[in-house]
């Protein structure tokens, strides 16, 4: 018989190897030489630790107890992994984004980081977890007890667990809280767990072997004995069968050890993929012999062996003492690695949301760069490390190892699953809201710890025997294990029914009743499409200096770390030297840095103190609005251009006819100016024939002849002055002679001018008064034409028999408007736009003769003294606006 | 034409590899439907030998096909993962 101080020597090389192992893996983690660390093989072999001692000794004890239920507990995990596609996937890549912790902090940080929520699920996963620690213990002990049955030297059980407590609490606190690494990975204790991961493996497949080929003659004795021994029912596909499947399911995915193994210490999908199948298989093989192992144990121990123990007792019974050590070795694997990584998750959790924000709160006052972060997240987490397994002890001692093994898991897996709405929804459910969530874990709660944790008890601890036989206040509607009178034969699948369903029910309630803050739903867009396109850069805007930054920063993730973080970012920044700009883009990257070590709802709170606001504006949300909007705002950019492109064609179409009509009008203007030189060239021509030809012209004729001569030619020579004039006025080379002249006195003197050239003396002419005092620094001569332009021009169209022409002065701080409005019959719509262009004669303009030079002359003139012409529309009669600037 | 041939090979393309993200879907569900559903308790009763063995052969059998299924869905999906 192996003695007891053997055995204890067994564990202690065990566990110095382990020591070595993580050691060695810390260290070649430290200088980067990772390839091994970060294979898929280490990975798979970590989430293992899914396997625990109630696997390794309970497995086969279920099985001889209750035929093939066990085999639910690793159906779930294969199910899920099988899936990992849909939702692993996600959650890692969320893990990753997000710099997730933990499980408390990844249901926290989904529901716009509230650390209420954070405290709720971390007291969760503590009561949860702390029964199962405490079976950690109690099968360890009991293991020791097999062996030391006979030695009245060896301490006692309760002594042998308070010892494993220790010893496992010290190596958890020095290699669980070595360092605040980025994103909280572990890798020495990883590698360490791979390691366990793999004896264990090795233990149980040894021992089935063993038992299959040596013990028994082979598989099919095995079966056929299996069908005497086992009971009789093999429970498969029964409701308790289901149920059992979707816990084990939830627990790979809720349970705090296991987030903190596949997702907050996991570094690449393509790890996942590789555990989608290494996983299952690894459960399958452990499997494998259990049905064997209890078959052979309930065949040949004597009645009454402990079926939890036949891993060891099968072994010893055969004299194999060298296998029973290692089947304990297996066990005491088992056993410390879910332990360690169990405190490891616990402990970030109530360091991060419970200790740091009490810390917090209570230096709000001060100043929060003043205190080191790191150094209280690391005292708290030792602390927390021991205080976890003392709890997890005292949970032992207070049981006293009364139950049967199994029971206690189930209990702690359906604990934890209460989780399970709050974190499906918010991966997949934009309105999943935090009063939602936390509803649904407390009622979930509640109704687990009334109708499965408390009755666990039997009456023992807080709910007595008698509440259980009759209800609460002796209400059989509210009996414990019978809610609302609904029998349900089986506690568990009762109790999992009725938390599952009310923790859907006030979750999805509440979800639609509330309304959400914008930090949740901008949190409910990065994580449903964590695979989109995502960009959080427009987080916080800064209010904060990034002297502030890089001071908080040294005290949450170490000087060398927020050294070479502000480096980086300053030489993403394109600077030299010097601190970085404080972006809003580097304040989402270091909160997420920040997030990696204390938690996102921390991370936010100090961020939020430091830069004075916490909530998300407006456009920061419409930045992250999710794809809808997006393409929502793509369409109406849409329309926007074609609307504007129906506006430019319009345009265009617009040009083109004015482009017509003035090359028609350029058509019509040059046979217009042909017919008019013609006219007096033609007369002169005549004249000038009959003045050559007949001498007999009288002295009376010859004079009318010659004069008529003299005034056409005049008329030609005018006609040719005004295109003359035009094209230097056009040409810009006309030479102003600017002088200050009196307006008044120039508005006189054109109405004189038009006068006499049109003999006009029934045209009724007002001038407004107060013009006289206006003095205008201009070409007087070229204003004036303008103005005996537009005179005429009122003069020589009005139909009217008694036409009227107004005169206006207004004076404006830099200018003044004249304008020239008349009775006569004004200027149709259509040629409004070209009567300014040259050689414009409009189409109502009749036989009166005219070249159409007269306003674009004005329009010329008035563009080289700086000033402008407009025509008015106007009911009645043509009105014209001059605008001269006071200053040329 | 050729430019509608490389539309035709993007199409089908991209219609792959929806497909295999489709049958990570369907692994699961296929899973769920051969170990939990009690329909499947026709295959193991029925049989002459009694329930238990065949049950857990038909437990293994099924969940060793999974594994197998699962591993081959890994090759395939792998490269359709895109780290960041």
């Amino acid at each position: 018989m192996l003695s007891f101080n053997i055995l204890v020597a067994i564990c202690l090389i065990y566990v110095t190897m382990l020591f070595i192992v993580a050691a060695i893996a810390e260290q070649s983690a430290l200088k980067n030489k990772l390839n091994f660390l970060h294979s898929p093989i280490v990975y798979t072999l970590s989430i293992s630790v899914y396997c625990t001692a109630w696997t390794f000794y309970g497995a086969v004890g279920s099985a001889a107890r209750n035929g093939l239920e066990f085999l639910t507990i690793y159906l779930g995990p294969t199910l899920v992994f099988i899936g990992w596609w849909w939702l692993l996937r996600k959650l890692v890549r969320i893990g990753n984004t997000q710099r997730i912790t933990s499980i408390a902090d990844l249901i926290s940080s989904r529901y716009g980081k509230s650390n209420l929520l954070a405290v709720v699920v971390t007291l969760l996963a503590v009561i949860g977890s702390t029964p199962y620690i405490a079976l950690q213990l109690q099968s360890l002990s009991l293991s020791f007890a097999v062996f030391t049955q006979t030695n009245a030297n060896a301490p006692s059980p309760a002594i042998t667990a308070f010892l494993i407590a220790m010893g496992l609490a010290a190596f958890t606190v020095v290699f669980g809280t070595r360092n605040l690494d980025a994103n909280e990975r572990h890798h020495g204790v990883v590698t360490a767990i791979a390691l366990e991961a793999i004896v264990k493996l090795v233990a149980l497949l040894a021992v089935g072997i063993f038992v299959v080929w040596f013990v028994a003659d082979g598989p099919s004795e095995v079966l056929i004995n299996a069908e005497k021994m086992l009971p009789e029912a093999t429970g498969a596909f029964t409701p308790r069968w289901v149920t059992l499947t979707f816990l084990s399911a939830t627990a790979i995915i809720c349970l705090p050890r296991m987030f903190q193994v596949v997702v907050v210490e996991s570094d690449a999908e393509k790890h996942l993929a590789t555990a989608s199948w290494a996983f299952p298989l690894y459960l399958f093989l452990m499997c494998l012999f259990v049905v064997p192992i209890a078959v052979t144990g309930l065949e040949i121990l004597p009645e009454g062996s402990n079926p939890d123990l036949f891993v060891l007792t099968i072994p010893l019974a055969m004299g194999q003492e060298s296998l029973a050590a290692l089947a304990f070795l297996g066990g005491f694997s088992s056993a410390t690695s879910m332990v360690i990584v169990a405190a490891i998750a616990l402990s970030t959790m109530v360091s991060n949301h419970i200790v740091l924000p009490l810390w917090l709160r209570r230096t709000q006052a001060r100043n929060p760069e003043s205190d080191d972060v790191r150094s209280i997240l690391l005292r708290s987490r030792r602390i927390s490390i021991v205080g976890i397994l003392g709890l997890g002890y005292l949970y032992y001692q207070f049981t006293g190892g009364t139950s049967a093994l199994a029971s206690i898991g189930l209990i702690a897996f359906l604990g934890v699953a209460q989780v399970l709405p709050a974190l499906l929804f918010g991966l997949f459910w934009r309105n999943a809201s935090r009063s939602g969530a936390l509803a649904g874990i407390l009622v979930g709660f509640t109704v687990w710890a009334y109708t499965l944790f408390l009755p666990s008890f039997d009456g023992s601890f807080i709910l007595s025997s008698e509440t259980l036989q009759s209800g609460l206040f002796g209400l059989s509607t509210l009996r414990p294990q019978a809610l609302f009178g609904i029998n349900i034969s089986d506690p568990l699948v009762h109790a999992v029914f009725w938390s599952i369903s009310l923790n859907m029910l006030a979750f999805i309630t509440l979800s639609l009743t509330t309304t959400p803050k914008p930090l949740e739903n901008l949190q409910a867009l990065q994580f449903i499409n964590v695979f989109g396109r995502s960009s959080q850069h427009h987080m916080l805007s800064q209010i904060s200096t990034s002297e502030d930054l890089f001071v908080l920063a040294q005290r949450i993730v170490g000087r060398a770390q927020a050294g070479r973080l502000f480096e980086e970012k300053a030489r993403e920044q394109g600077k030299l030297y010097g601190l970085p700009d404080p972006t809003s883009e580097f304040i989402v990257t270091l909160e997420r840095e920040f997030a990696g070590s204390v938690g996102a709802a921390t991370a936010h709170a100090m961020m939020g103190q430091i830069s004075g606001r916490e909530t998300v504006s407006v456009e920061e949300l419409i930045a992250v609005a999710d794809e809808t909007a997006q393409v929502m705002e793509y369409s109406a950019r849409l329309e926007k251009q074609s609307k504007e492109l129906a506006a430019t064609a319009k345009e265009l179409r617009r040009a083109n006819d004015k482009l017509t009509k003035l090359s028609q009008q350029k058509d019509d203007f040059l046979s217009q100016v042909s017919h008019e030189l013609r006219t007096p060239m033609t007369s002169i021509r005549s004249f000038s024939a009959i003045l050559m030809s007949n001498d007999d012209v009288d002295r009376k004729q010859f004079a009318r002849f010659s004069s008529i001569i003299n005034d056409e030619s005049q008329r030609l020579t005018r006609i040719l002055d005004d295109i003359l004039d035009l094209s230097f006025l056009e040409s810009g080379k006309v030479k102003l002679n600017l002088h200050r002249k009196n307006l008044g006195e120039m508005l006189e003197q054109s109405i004189i001018s038009s006068r006499s050239s049109f003999n006009a003396s029934k045209v009724d002419i007002r001038l407004s008064e107060a013009t006289s005092d206006i003095i205008l620094l201009t070409d007087a001569d070229r204003l004036t034409q303008v103005f005996i332009n537009l005179i005429s021009n009122a003069i020589k169209y009005n139909d009217k028999p008694k036409p009227i022409i107004k005169l206006d002065v207004d004076e404006q701080p830099n200018g003044v408007i004249v304008t020239v409005s008349d009775n006569g019959p004004g200027i149709p719509e259509g040629d409004s736009e070209i009567i300014f262009e040259k050689f414009s004669k409009l189409s109502s303009g009749g036989a009166l003769s005219g070249v159409g030079l007269g306003l674009s002359i004005c329009a010329e003139i008035l563009r080289n003294l700086g000033g402008s012409i407009s025509f008015i529309p106007s009911r009645s009669g043509a009105t014209f606006e001059v605008w001269i600037p006071t200053k040329t | 034409m050729s430019e509608k041939q490389s539309f035709d090979a993007a199409n089908k393309k991209t219609r792959r590899s929806r497909k295999k993200r489709e049958v990570a879907l369907i692994l699961p569900i296929v899973g769920v439907i051969l170990l939990l559903t009690p329909i499947l308790r026709s295959f193991t009763i029925g049989n002459e030998t009694s329930s238990l063995t065949s049950t857990l052969l038909f437990i293994f059998g099924v969940w060793a096909v999974l594994i197998a299924a699962a591993f081959i869905l890994s090759r395939v999906l792998i490269p359709e993962i895109r780290e960041k």
